[in-house]
């Protein structure tokens, strides 16, 4: 079953007519949409429609090199203007009259247009229903990741040539983003870091100060690739020579866990857990693993941090994001 | 070069930005502002969140809280280091995953039961706080934001400028047999070295085509930009559009540019620039307090009928802590819209009209400006045909 299959079918067994979507990974999901990347979150507005009962999806966008295959006339233009946006909405044919339509945020204002787009309906959470797609086996997203593994793990590398005293965390993010781009990837899963690793840091927000000789870093490297994420985190002590360092002690324990039917909660008592693919893909703690999920795994002690993907199979898992 | 603002002072801007929406708060009765959109946070708190794809900040976003009369807003966040020093302790609290039912519920207790606002929230949120009579928080954020102090007009200049300088150290790579892409990973290596915070819109570098007809299938009938950027080689006589924007202390930066690949601007993209910067001085002789932004329509457009800019943007827009936002000149919300939209000091205006000559593809770029109390400053510096001395 096709990935839209698989969301109408999801949609029909939830009594969802009709899906409004802001989320980009939504709609990449849904529709292969390739819109220009914006960091951070987005205000909620409804730039991707599914329809049950036509199987179509219309899209927000000027044109469809954003969206290959998908009809034109499915496509609704960029407005500024609430009614013209509201107008456009209500004439897709299954809109108006939807009794129930799955949302994947929501604003005070823009209830009030989804009060005008869809009158009767009853709104509940895209989130549910994207979780569970995201959860089925997909054949794309096993070679998609792999690709955005390539290039994640290629800005990870140039970051790594040049970790040597003095240099700053803003210099090793650049070459990270002109690694991916020498890939054709423009775009992160999130902007690279190289962190000390004190404690009480995130390791997320780097400083502005020269790293220093000997001193423990970690670093992170994420690319969004065609829609598909890979990221990997890995410690080194800054030298000429950067010099790797040991995984945390309970890594190979939580990597060897990482089987068909282990209980995501189990790995959580071991380190961060959490699905890879469309990007943070949520997993509740009874949620089982299965063949063919990518898990992104991330293990700390006190000295180091390691991060990875990895693709579950019925036996050992395979990391994805290994040299 | 553009002249500084003032001398940069973070934590006074910070000050008056509070102040600011606590004057809104009161003068719209709205006793709790929750701010979930990371822009806005950013504007209430300074609270920095790694830069990330849109999922991963929904996860990972802060959460703000502030009480009508509260000195200091509550920030919720995994990422204390990215919140100002001055904020204090007792009002920096771990994140609420608001992602999830129970994070949701939890925020929602903290939010109270007065009058509340709200920018945006996911689903589990808006469940959490059910029947509740919400205001947007636009009515608080909106007036707040639509002028800005000296020190954000300063950010917003300091950002265009690591973006410009940027772009010098990227043109002499847009030649023949380069692939486009090349010229993002240049861009995005310049920014980080020179000093952005983020980056924050994926780079464009988009080869136009010589007609509507020619290039990708339009809903309008106009030229379709932007477009995410090819992996395609550059070639010679390429009409390239440009438009980047990064990150500075929360503001953003928006560049724009047309460049001429491999060869010189010859005698039409001459005159494309030409007109295009002609436009942008019409409007500019009424860019002062009292005037409208009908005005400002009025006189960039030609020959009484045509607009020049794409009709699904603007001629102009206001930026901020978001790459665009009001004030809007010229957009499809109308002339009422635009006759009621009055100049004030402290708003500032991207211009980008579009000159397009269908057969002859046309130009792009991009000029900040900023409302003073006797006309305007420069925010950006003056667009230059073909990048001018950035070649």
């Amino acid at each position: 079953m096709s990935r839209i299959d698989a969301c109408l079918d999801l949609m029909g067994r939830n009594g969802i007519d009709v899906m409004l979507l802001g989320r980009e990974a939504n709609a990449r999901t849904v529709v292969d949409a390739s819109r220009l990347w914006l960091a951070g979150t987005r205000v909620f507005s409804p730039a991707c429609v599914v329809v049950r009962r036509s199987r179509a999806v219309h899209l927000l966008a000027n044109t469809d090199a954003v969206a290959p295959g998908l009809p034109v006339d499915r496509l609704y233009g960029l407005t500024w203007n609430p009614e013209t946006l509201i107008a456009a909405l209500r004439a897709i044919d299954g809109v108006s009259n939807a009794r129930r339509v799955a949302v994947d945020g929501m604003s005070p204002m823009a209830r009030g247009i989804v009060a005008q787009i869809a009158p009767e309906a009853e709104l509940v959470d895209a989130g549910a229903l994207f979780a569970a797609l995201w959860a089925i086996p997909d054949p794309e997203k096993t070679t998609g990741v792999p690709r955005a593994a390539v290039v994640a793990r290629a800005g990870l590398e140039a970051m790594i040539s040049r970790l040597h005293p003095g240099a700053t965390a803003r210099q090793l993010r650049g070459l990270c983003a002109e690694a991916f781009a020498s890939h054709g990837v423009t775009t992160p899963a999130f902007e690279a870091v190289a962190a000390a690793l004190g404690p009480g840091a995130s390791t997320w927000l780097p400083p502005e100060r020269p790293l220093e000789e000997d001193e423990r870093v970690v670093l992170r490297s994420g690319a969004l690739c065609e829609g598909w994420e890979a990221s990997l985190a890995r410690t080194y002590t800054v030298a000429r020579r950067p010099v790797p360092q040991p995984d945390p002690s309970a890594w190979s324990e939580m990597l060897a866990a990482c089987t068909a039917g282990t209980a995501v909660g189990d790995l959580r008592a071991r380190g961060i857990v959490y699905g890879a693919g469309r990007g943070i893909e949520a997993w509740s703690d009874d949620f089982a693993l299965a063949p063919g999920l990518m898990a992104a795994i991330e293990c700390r002690d006190g000295d180091t941090l390691r991060q990875d993907v990895v693709r579950i199979t019925e036996r050992e898992p395979v990391i994805v994001t290994a040299a | 070069m553009t002249e500084p603002i003032c001398a940069l002072d973070l934590e006074r801007m910070r000050r008056d930005r509070l102040s600011k929406l606590q004057d809104a708060m009161e003068a719209s009765g709205i006793d709790t502002l929750l701010l979930c959109g990371q822009q806005n946070v950013a504007y209430a708190s300074g609270a920095r969140t790694p830069a990330a794809d849109h999922v991963r900040a929904s996860w990972w976003r802060a959460v703000v809280l502030l009480e009508r009369g509260s000195e200091w807003p509550h920030v919720f966040t995994d990422f204390p280091e990215g919140v100002p020093a001055e904020l204090p302790d007792e009002f920096l609290h771990r994140a609420v995953e608001i992602e999830t039912p129970a994070g949701a519920e939890e925020l929602a207790r903290r939010a109270g039961a007065n009058r509340l606002a709200l920018d945006d929230a996911p689903f589990p949120l808006w469940a959490a706080l059910g029947s509740r009579d919400l205001a947007d928080a636009s009515a608080v954020l909106g007036p707040a934001k639509i002028t800005k102090t000296p020190d954000e007009l300063e950010c917003i200049r300091r950002a265009q400028s690591i973006n410009e300088r940027a772009m010098r150290t990227v043109r002499p790579l847009a030649v023949p047999g380069r692939p486009a892409t090349d010229l993002s990973g240049a861009f995005l290596r310049a920014v980080a070295e020179i000093g952005a915070t983020a980056n924050t819109v994926d780079p464009v570098f988009q080869v136009m085509p010589r007609s509507v007809a020619a290039g990708p299938f339009s809903v309008s009938d106009e030229p379709v930009f932007p477009i995410p950027t090819a992996r395609r080689e550059l070639q010679t006589g390429d009409v390239m559009w440009i438009d980047t924007g990064i990150n500075l202390h929360g503001y953003a930066s928006d560049f724009g540019a047309t460049w001429i690949v491999g060869r010189e601007p010859d005698a039409a993209e001459r005159d494309q620039f030409a007109r295009w910067q002609a436009t942008v001085d019409r409007a500019l002789q009424h860019v002062q307090p009292g005037a409208t932004a009908n005005d400002l329509v009025e006189a960039a457009r030609v020959d009484d009928d045509h607009r020049p800019w794409l009709s699904y943007f603007y001629l102009a827009h206001g930026i901020g802590t978001d790459s665009a936002e009001m004030p809007f000149v010229g957009t499809d919300l109308g002339d009422a819209f635009d006759a009621a939209l009055i100049l004030q000091p402290g708003m500032v205006l991207v211009f980008e009209p579009v000159v397009w000559d269908d057969g002859h593809a046309g130009h792009r770029s991009e000029e900040i400006v900023a409302v003073t109390d006797d006309g305007y400053v420069w925010l950006s510096e003056r667009a230059e045909l073909d990048g001018g001395d950035l070649r």
